[in-house]
């Protein structure tokens, strides 16, 4: 018999070399003393390329172990890394590429044996310690510690189907752990069935191995003869002797379970048939065996010595002198018998898997991605798991079954990540964060952490109920369990556990008054939280039966509602609520791509009153990551293309729009680098992120410094000075007009009072005030008007008309003086309803101070030189005081100014009507608006052909003034006195003089209309002004010309 | 306005410290707290977690009893520091751009607020083989140094500091030396002069060098 063995290939150092095939049989690691793991390609074409050597290890490699998609490796100083199989390429083995991914357990003790489950989701671990470490491969989270074993373990397996687990102990004596529990249970002990041997030496150990058809167990045993146990009832079903002179200490099972492959100490490899009990082949070495494998996928053997060398023995099994091969199907029909007896455990299986499935799990979508991601090798394994028992079948079948489940709709909670290493964020907002740290299997540790150190003392706790979900505000911190969240995170664990596990939802209140505020509510069985929220003024929990529960923060149930189950994600701040819901025109195409529509209720957190519910949009096939509240107040939410924005004006029902206000995306972009950004918080002017390092999507530990990205709405040409002051402007106005409506909404006065109020308010001007100026530096007048007809102070208008001055708009300068007049006419019009009626008298020591100055800027447009016009916007104007002419002059001034300048009817001024009636539009809509049959006023005066009619104007506002001084029984303040003046007035009935009766209509009409709307208090007026007197009268005068 | 001691001997470090104290620098407050009103300008209002400029005396304080964290600046990450040291080592290469005070922020840092640092023992090892490199190129830059002038752009203070008084001394002294030279230049151009008539020289300098 010819043995086509190849030569040693010296691997390693002499020492134990442990060995392990690809699942795809196309290459063969090796570990060793000289703590490098190597891989080899294993196809003989390949076999003479260089090896693939990482160095991750710095002690002896004494186990490994190979899934699809990892290599598991462990060491003699307790230490075991993971590295990531990936196959680029087309050409199969050349696109091999093994990258470290991380290190799943770092014990004090050697570690003997790897066994990686057969979902690939949780990998064993024996160490010389007496236990045996179960973790997650998803989290690297110790999941179990199974602890029965005395003395150390040397080997551990999982049954092909992860039901059972087997492991050894150097006493001899071999334990079956039965894995489908949630805590997994010792269900049989075989005491000194195996032989004893020396702790803390892999040579002389041994390993148990199950058959891939996971119908039997082989364990080396004393007198150099294996066992063979069969699973379920545990019996030893064989003994196959006389094969090895030495102590076995190591196992492979052909892929078919035909054949049994032994490693000695005898320096033998032998070959067992296992139907038949005997000796096949056998192998004699120079040195003693370490570990001996099968190739999954070929007729082929690779064996390991300890001086480093790894053989590789092909065409093992002699076809050709009619043996089976190792690795077709040829006990297929042993298997279908055995289906009988798999039947049971087959049912075991899917049972949890279709309960799960009713309850949305996304476990199981996971699980079907994970068969499905079109992992390279999975075709090359379909033989393998057809020769794999039902279990492997079963589980290929629930992905299929739970394709409609797929559609179940993703909630999150905003701030919440994974679990990164044994840390998670639960939350992580501008109050502080908190961090789930995984301990051990009976519970994990909160830990909250608040920014602001003075308010609240950072804490922790331990956690036994595991919470998945927390939510927190300046009050209290709100937390939630779910059992689906535990099968989601810790692999196999909760699905079978799920019928008698509750959900638990407990709030913790950081400071009280009183002593026990603390509270905790167990939910239903299969009512499980899918989000929660939490402010100040209560909490909230969305369940999974749609169920919306409102609790107050002392823990009193306060609401139950039921919304439609589709809810995403939920968020409060103080009185609000925002819910996000997924819309149900919601494609999902299969392939993965989503078209996602969403909807927003925003409520109230008494649950009695919804302020806007409607649409919420994204950007188009992506998908909402992050939904809060600004610091002052505004609903925001962030979508995975990094777009941000807000829902304004909530406050007024109908008005409600989602504003955009930043993309982030072209901020990571304009810094060159590629950076991730992960919401926070936002404020009015900022964005508050934390920034990812490197390829993560998640902040790092420890808790970053965070990063602010300034609001900047995508406006056009934002790369112009003009575009970027604009975008400053209009978020300045977002935040101002929030901040009123918001004041409005609670019925306060608005934040910092009315000082704050016109702070904002020239802010705003101020910025304006800066667009005006480009506008005229660049000539365009037209626009400048527009601007100026937003300003909503009076001094800042004056500015405006300075600037205009200033840079030699003189026409424009005329029209912003008309326009003021209408528009601060409008705030103070009981001067004007009553100028008309009073006799001439002129005072001009009454004047108002911002008259005059219009009036003085006009004068200058007029011709008179003036130096005085400083462009610095916003500053008082004090103009007034170069006024030495008197009042008469002044009439004059104006007088001259509707003669000389007379233009031919300007087109921008029959534009800025036009503008005026679309803004007023909505406001004057309202009331059915009688027709104005008396003669019109023209306020501009430029196609107006009377003189006197000028004068008289001129004349009566000055007698307005008088008027004033007389009836409000006092000194008036000069520039002031608009608000006493018209709260006296307003009484008064108006005169019928016909150019009174003229202008009140429609001021009157305006004011009803600032009276419904007042936020945009100056601008309304203005435009249903500049609506009558601008564009419907001027017509008529031309007319009357 | 009178020259000091200071300015001819230099500054010790804790006085350039001192000095130094006065640039402002990133923090997160812990505590919530109103704007400061303080001779120099406001600070604040603190608002955590969101970042503010404050004094670096300032910082320190906060940071000395637990109320801010502080934000190392750009220039002192681990990575700036190691782009720096390369292209400060090029042949040739100018002085890189550094803030002023910035052995004097950096050891301020280092010593109060460590813990805020990412990998700070690496920046220590950056920052002194910086100081190093940029030390022997003033050395070599004052060899270039004539009666004129030095230039030698993106110093630190402390780097001036340091070669203030040697320099300081040094430039006097080249000075006088070229003013002795340009005498003695003088004197022999005389001589020239002496050689020529009177009368030419009465009618090239007028009336100076009529004896």
């Amino acid at each position: 018999m010819t043995q086509s063995i190849t030569s040693p290939r010296y691997a390693h150092a002499e020492g134990y070399t442990a060995l392990a095939f690809g699942k795809n049989g196309q290459f063969v690691c090796t570990g060793g003393s000289d703590s490098l793991i190597r891989v080899f390609y294993a196809p003989k074409s390949e076999r003479d390329q260089e090896a693939i050597t990482l160095e991750q290890h710095s002690d002896n490699i004494l186990s490994l172990a190979v899934s699809r998609g990892k290599v598991i490796s462990g060491d003699e100083e307790g230490m075991v890394f993971s590295f990531d199989l990936g196959q680029s390429s087309g050409s199969d083995s050349d696109g091999l590429s093994v990258e470290p991914s991380g290190t799943v357990l770092r014990s004090t003790l050697p570690a003997r044996d790897i066994s990686i489950s057969s979902n690939e989701r949780q990998v064993a671990i024996a160490t010389d310690d007496e236990s045996i470490r179960i973790i997650s491969l998803l989290d690297m989270a110790v999941l179990h510690t199974l602890v029965g074993h005395r003395g150390s373990v040397n080997s551990v397996a999982y049954s092909p189907d992860s039901k059972y687990l087997a492991s050894s102990g150097c006493d001899g004596t071999v334990r079956i752990w039965d894995m489908r529990e949630g805590d997994p249970a010792c269900v049989q002990i075989m005491p000194k069935i195996a032989y004893v041997c020396e702790p803390g030496n892999s040579m002389d150990q041994y390993k148990v191995r199950w058959s891939p058809d996971g119908r039997t167990l082989a364990i080396p045993c004393t007198n150099h003869s294996i066992k063979l146990i069969e699973r379920n009832n545990w019996d030893v079903s064989a003994l196959l002797t006389g094969g090895h002179t030495s102590t076995i200490c190591h196992l492979a099972w052909s892929p078919n379970s035909k054949y049994l492959a032994s490693a000695g100490l005898d320096c033998q490899a032998v070959v067992w048939d296992v139907a038949a009990r005997k000796v096949i082949l056998s192998y004699a070495n120079a040195n003693a065996l370490c570990q001996v494998e099968w190739n999954p996928q070929g007729n082929m053997l690779a064996f390991s010595d300890c001086t480093g060398a790894m053989y590789i023995w092909d065409d093992v099994i002699p076809i050709e002198q009619g043996h089976a091969a190792p690795f077709d199907r040829a006990l297929a029909d042993a298997v279908i018998l055995s289906k009988d007896k798999l039947m049971s455990d087959l049912f075991d299986d899917t049972a949890p898997a279709d309960r799960a499935a009713e309850d949305g799990m996304d476990e199981d979508e996971d699980e079907g991605d994970f068969l499905d991601a079109g992992d390279p090798t999975a075709d090359a394994m379909d033989d393998f798991v057809v020769d794999d028992d039902g279990a492997g079948y079963a589980e290929r079948q629930a992905p299929r079954w739970t394709a409609v489940a797929a559609s179940e709709v993703q909630c999150f909670q905003p701030g919440s990540t994974p679990w990164l290493g044994n840390r998670r964020y639960l939350s992580f907002t501008m109050v502080g964060s908190v961090v789930s740290i995984a301990q051990d299997e009976s519970h994990n540790t909160i830990e909250i952490e608040f920014y602001d150190k003075s308010v609240h003392r950072d804490f922790h706790f331990s956690d036994s109920f595991r919470f998945s979900m927390a939510a927190l505000s300046d009050s209290g911190c709100l937390f939630a369990t779910t059992s689906k969240e535990l099968a989601n995170d810790q692999s196999l664990r909760g699905a079978a556990a799920e019928a008698d596990e509750v959900s638990v939802v407990s709030y913790k209140a950081f400071a009280s008054w009183s002593a026990n505020s603390d509270w905790t509510f167990k939910l239903p069985p299969k009512e499980n939280p899918r989000c929660i929220a939490t402010s100040s003024q209560g909490a909230a929990v969305v369940t999974s039966l749609g169920n919306l529960r409102l609790f107050t923060c002392g823990g009193a149930q306060r609401h139950i509602e039921t919304l439609p189950n589709r809810v995403v994600t939920c968020v409060a701040r103080d009185d609000l609520l925002l819910i996000v819901l997924e819309a149900p025109g919601t494609i999902r195409s299969s392939g993965g791509m989503k078209q996602l529509e969403y909807e927003y209720v925003l409520m109230n957190m008494d649950g009695q009153s919804r302020l806007a519910t409607g649409s919420c949009p994204v950007t188009p096939t992506s998908e909402i990551v992050w939904v809060g509240f600004s610091e002052e107040g505004h609903p925001a939410v962030c979508d995975s293309k990094g777009l941000l924005r807000v829902l304004h004006k909530y406050w007024a029902p109908i008005h409600a729009s989602w504003v955009p206000v930043l993309d982030s995306r072209n901020l990571s972009r304009d810094r060159g680098k590629r950076e991730g950004f992960w919401p926070v918080a936002i404020s009015a002017r900022q964005f508050i992120v934390a920034t990812c390092q490197g390829k993560s999507k998640y902040p790092p530990f420890p808790k970053p410094i965070l990063d602010e990205l300034d609001v900047d709405l995508p406006l056009l040409s934002t790369d112009t000075q003009v575009g970027q002051q604009e975008a400053k402007y209009l978020a300045s106005r977002l935040f101002v007009e929030q901040q009123r409506g918001e004041a409005e909404r609670i019925g306060s006065e608005y934040p910092g009072g009315a000082s704050a109020l016109a702070r904002d308010e020239l802010g705003q001007d101020k910025l304006l005030l800066r667009l005006i100026q480009l506008a005229c530096k660049s000539d365009k007048t037209q626009r400048a008007l527009d601007l100026a007809m937003l300003i909503a102070l009076e001094k800042s208008f004056d500015a405006a008309v300075k600037i205009a001055v200033f840079l030699k708009q003189s026409s424009l300068a005329e029209r912003l003086v008309r326009l003021r007049e209408i528009k601060f006419a409008s705030h103070s019009e009981d001067e004007i309803s009553d100028e008309e009626t009073s006799e001439a008298a002129i005072g001009q020591h009454d004047l108002p101070l911002s008259r005059k100055s219009a009036v003085v800027a006009a004068a200058a447009t007029y011709g008179r030189e003036r130096r005085a016009a400083d462009n610095d916007a916003g500053d008082d104007v004090d103009s007034g005081s170069d006024l030495s002419d008197g009042g008469s002059d002044l009439g004059v001034a104006a007088l001259k100014l509707g003669k000389s300048t007379r233009p031919p009817l300007p087109e921008a001024l029959m534009h800025s009507g036009a503008l005026a009636d679309s803004a007023s539009r909505s406001l004057v809509s309202r009331p059915a608006q009688p027709p104005t049959t008396s003669k019109p006023f023209n306020p501009f005066g430029v196609a107006t052909p009377s003189k006197s009619m000028e004068i008289k104007r001129s004349d009566s506002f000055f007698n307005a003034a008088d008027t004033h001084s007389d009836e409000s029984a006092g000194p008036s303040t000069p520039s002031g006195s608009a608000m006493p003046v018209s709260a006296t007035k307003r009484q008064q009935p108006s005169s019928g003089d016909d150019d009174a009766v003229a202008t009140g209509l429609p001021r009157k009409q305006a004011k009803r209309a600032t009276a419904s709307d007042s936020k945009d208090r100056a601008q309304p007026k203005l435009t249903a002004f500049a609506f009558k007197k601008g564009g419907g009268s001027m017509e008529r005068d031309m007319s009357d010309d | 306005m009178a020259i000091t001691t200071r300015q001819t001997e230099g500054f010790t470090m804790p006085e350039l410290e001192y000095l130094a104290q006065n640039e402002s620098i990133m923090i997160v407050p812990l505590h919530r707290m109103e704007r400061i009103e303080l001779v120099r300008g406001t600070v604040g209002p603190f608002r955590p977690p969101q970042k503010t400029s404050v004094p670096l005396w300032l910082a320190i304080m906060l940071k000395r009893t637990n109320r801010c964290r502080i934000v190392a600046p750009k220039w002192l990450r681990y990575e700036h520091l190691r782009d720096l040291n390369k292209s400060e080592e090029q042949p040739d290469a100018m002085f890189t751009k550094l803030p002023t005070y910035y052995l004097e922020i950096a050891h301020m840092l280092l010593t109060f607020a460590e813990d805020d640092l990412v990998e700070s023992q690496g920046i220590r090892r950056l920052l002194q083989d910086l100081r190093e490199v940029r030390q022997s190129k003033t050395m070599e830059g004052l060899r270039m140094l004539n009666s004129l002038q030095l230039q030698m752009d993106n110093l630190s203070m402390a780097e001036i500091n340091e070669i203030r008084p040697l320099f300081g001394h040094s430039f006097d002294m080249l000075r006088q030396l070229d003013g002795l030279a340009q005498a003695t230049e003088t004197e022999q151009q005389q001589s020239q002069f002496a050689d020529q008539s009177y009368a030419e020289m009465d009618d090239a300098f007028g009336s100076r060098y009529v004896h």
